[in-house]
């Protein structure tokens, strides 16, 4: 018996030592020059897909000939899959379009709505999470995924309002979403991060709270300290996701603690959307997630060892 | 209506349109020949490549010569270039740099690096590799043109044949302006033939300078100083002109606006106070939306 | 509770400033107002004034960047094309 826990165990380090993660960037025009001069440290690179819904056939086969240069994924940010509406057909298709065009090895989504009763609200928003959106939502994703042809990875949002009228919490709602869809999760550490920042909870019990074995990509980015509006005795802050700040070290203890978890390969993003540094100290944050990874993946084994 | 029965300049037009159909057919020909090929898988990070891609060997040169005095590697000496110290040799890793430094030992006229043939030869291996992956043309591909050049020649000095037959039969001997637009078309079929870039380097070409557009908004942000090789990348893509005479004043002495290869102007990445976000990207800068996302 | 109902009056809170100052003088009297259930106003009676206005915020300005994108767009299509116009006039006046 013994012997056969051994020869587990042994599987398991192994499969973690094993675990081929990959760290890239958030493809941005701004960056190419940057990115093309660096290829050989950044081993993907996602591409935000409602930017090349409307592309011309020669702008996607540029977007095609930088799949030859380094893998990719697709990101789209306005579907809104985790509406209670149906999401349109046509916002999928576009998608659909895209990922045949571009044979991305895989796309990804928000868990927001971006639209109600006509409004667009503008950007990523937070649905009241009750058991009737997650069926929603899972009812959207699988019509997304039948059409687009490929399960979609979901990402959890930054928000820096608690949605009203919530009966479940963050970590159930995402996971009953996750497991009722069949989709893949995306982890945006730094949303995860801000959301238990703003709302006082504790980030890393948080992320244990998790479907951890369903992550298959991880977002990293910053943000920003924004005082509550007037009246505000307290004086309280709370942390905007930006994409315009460096990644804050927390936040690279939050993926050593996820590897440490989730012993599948990973692939992590470093998002940078504005006030674009030099190349190299974006380059800087993408060493210092590989050191988590191997920090966290080295704890992995060890963990399982012990135990 | 047979057109072969026109005259004067109503049958000229008849065949400019006749030209101007024939050279596209040939275009389109060669490119389905061309691009019939798989796409090139060749890693298009090395800014020389793309430099000789771009305009050839002498392309490659400059840009590379205007990247080592960005690095401070070369340093400029009135109208002459100097490799700045025994050093510099060891920071180099490419053989093209290697050689321009070499060669600038003893100091030289920018343009002299053009005839130096360790330089040259540096620059053959950028040929060999566009030549294999299908960017560039060589004999085969040159033989392989040869077909639908040939086609188009013949069809156009039929279709002058055939009129000029028709105009002596009928004792009308004005076919001075046709013989001359055979020519012009011949010419122009000659140009397609012996292209330097096939249809598949044309789109590689093409296809980096889409994805670089957006830097050329950035233009003047583009600073000095050569911490990474972006500039030298930027050039390469769109030409010298591209970058901004302002950061890069050592250009208009080196390479004066007229003697470079400049297809438009460029930018750069490098300015940490811009924060242009464009798209439907996340991000807002400081105070704005936010992400979430 | 009706999770598109109350979506739509979130969506209509974020995004019209007259109606989210009414609301936030008197939350439940407002949403029941807007058509939502007893229940759903009394869950939002309750909920988060300041990270509303926040979020409010954000995403005007989100909007905003939107506009200022499409904007810029538009100007640099039209600053083409007048720069085309005017290429064909020279030329033609030559």
């Amino acid at each position: 018996m013994a012997a056969a826990v051994a020869v587990v165990v042994a599987g398991e380090v192994k499969r973690i030592a094993q675990a081929t993660d990959r760290v890239g960037l958030g493809w941005r025009s701004e960056l190419a020059a940057g990115i093309f001069s660096h290829l050989d440290d950044i081993d993907l690179l996602e591409i935000i897909a409602d930017d090349h819904f409307r592309d011309s056939r020669r702008e996607l086969r540029a977007l095609r000939t930088l799949a030859t240069q380094t893998p990719i994924t697709l990101h789209g940010v306005a579907m809104g899959l985790a509406g209670s509406e149906p999401t349109e057909t046509r916002r999928m298709d576009s998608m659909a379009r895209l990922v045949d065009a571009l044979a991305p090895e895989s796309w990804s989504e928000h868990l927001a709505f971006v639209r109600a009763g006509g409004i667009e609200i503008g950007h990523l928003a937070a649905p009241p999470r009750t058991a009737q959106n997650v069926a929603a939502a899972i009812a959207n994703i699988q019509r997304a995924t039948k059409i687009v042809g490929i399960a979609p990875q979901m990402e959890n949002i930054a928000t820096l309002i608690d949605p009203p009228a919530s009966t479940l919490d963050e970590a159930t709602w995402i996971t009953n979403i996750i497991a009722g869809s069949g989709a893949g999760l995306l982890l945006d550490l730094h949303n995860l991060y801000a959301n238990a920042l703003n709302f006082g909870s504790d980030p890393a019990a948080l992320l244990l709270r998790f479907p951890l074995q369903r992550v298959k990509t991880v977002h990293l980015s910053g943000g920003m300290w924004v005082p509550e509006p007037e009246p505000n005795p307290s004086k309280r802050m709370r942390l905007l996701d930006d994409h315009v700040h460096d990644v804050p070290p927390p936040v690279f203890e939050l993926l050593a603690l996820l590897a440490t978890h989730a012993p599948q390969p990973l692939d992590v993003i470093l998002e940078r959307d504005g006030e674009y540094p030099d190349v190299e100290c974006l380059l800087m944050q993408l060493d210092a997630a590989r050191s988590a990874l191997r920090h966290g993946r080295s704890l992995g084994s060890q963990m399982l060892v012990a135990a | 209506m047979n057109p072969f029965e026109l005259t004067g300049f109503s049958f000229l037009g008849f065949y400019v349109l006749l030209g101007i159909a024939v050279i596209w057919g040939l275009r389109a020909w060669i490119r389905h020949l061309e691009t019939a090929d798989a796409p090139p898988a060749q890693n298009m990070t090395d800014p020389y490549l793309i430099a000789h891609l771009r305009s050839g060997e002498n392309e490659a040169l400059r840009v590379a010569t205007v990247a080592l005095l960005d690095r401070g590697l070369l340093v400029a000496e009135g109208e002459k270039l100097k490799t700045k110290n025994s050093k510099a040799f060891g920071v180099v890793q490419r053989p093209i740099e290697k050689a321009i430094l070499q060669h600038f030992t003893s100091p030289g006229e920018g343009h002299e690096i053009f005839k130096d043939s360790a330089a040259k030869s540096a620059c053959d291996s950028y040929k060999k590799v566009l030549t294999e992956q299908s960017m560039i043309a060589d004999a085969s591909t040159y033989a392989r043109r040869f077909l639908p050049v040939a086609v188009a020649v013949g069809l156009l000095i039929a279709a002058t044949w055939a009129k000029i037959s028709i105009a002596f039969s009928q004792g009308r001997h004005n076919v001075g302006f046709l013989v001359v637009l055979t020519v012009v078309f011949g010419i122009v079929a000659m140009v397609l033939w012996q292209k330097r870039r096939t249809a598949l380097g044309d789109a590689m070409l093409t296809d980096l300078r889409s994805l670089f557009l957006r830097l050329k908004d950035r233009a003047k942000s583009l600073r000095a100083g050569g911490q990474t090789n972006e500039a030298a990348l930027l050039a390469a893509v769109f030409g010298l002109s591209a970058l901004p005479a302002a950061s890069f004043p050592f250009m208009e002495k080196l390479y004066p606006a007229k003697s470079r290869d400049g297809s438009s102007c460029g930018s750069s990445s490098s300015d940490s106070s811009s924060s242009s976000n464009g798209g439907s990207s996340c991000g807002g800068g400081c105070g704005g939306g936010g992400c979430g996302g | 509770m009706n999770s598109t109902t109350l979506e739509i009056y979130l969506a209509r809170l974020y995004t019209d400033a007259p109606a989210r100052e009414n609301f936030l003088a008197d939350p439940e009297t407002e949403a029941r107002n807007a058509g939502l259930s007893d229940a759903d106003a009394i869950a939002l009676a309750g909920f988060d004034h300041a990270g509303l206005r926040m979020a409010a915020t954000s995403y005007a300005n989100k909007r905003a960047q939107h506009r200022r994108l499409r904007q810029t767009l538009y100007d640099a299509l039209a600053g083409w094309w007048s720069n085309r116009r005017s290429i064909s006039k020279k030329t033609l006046k030559r």
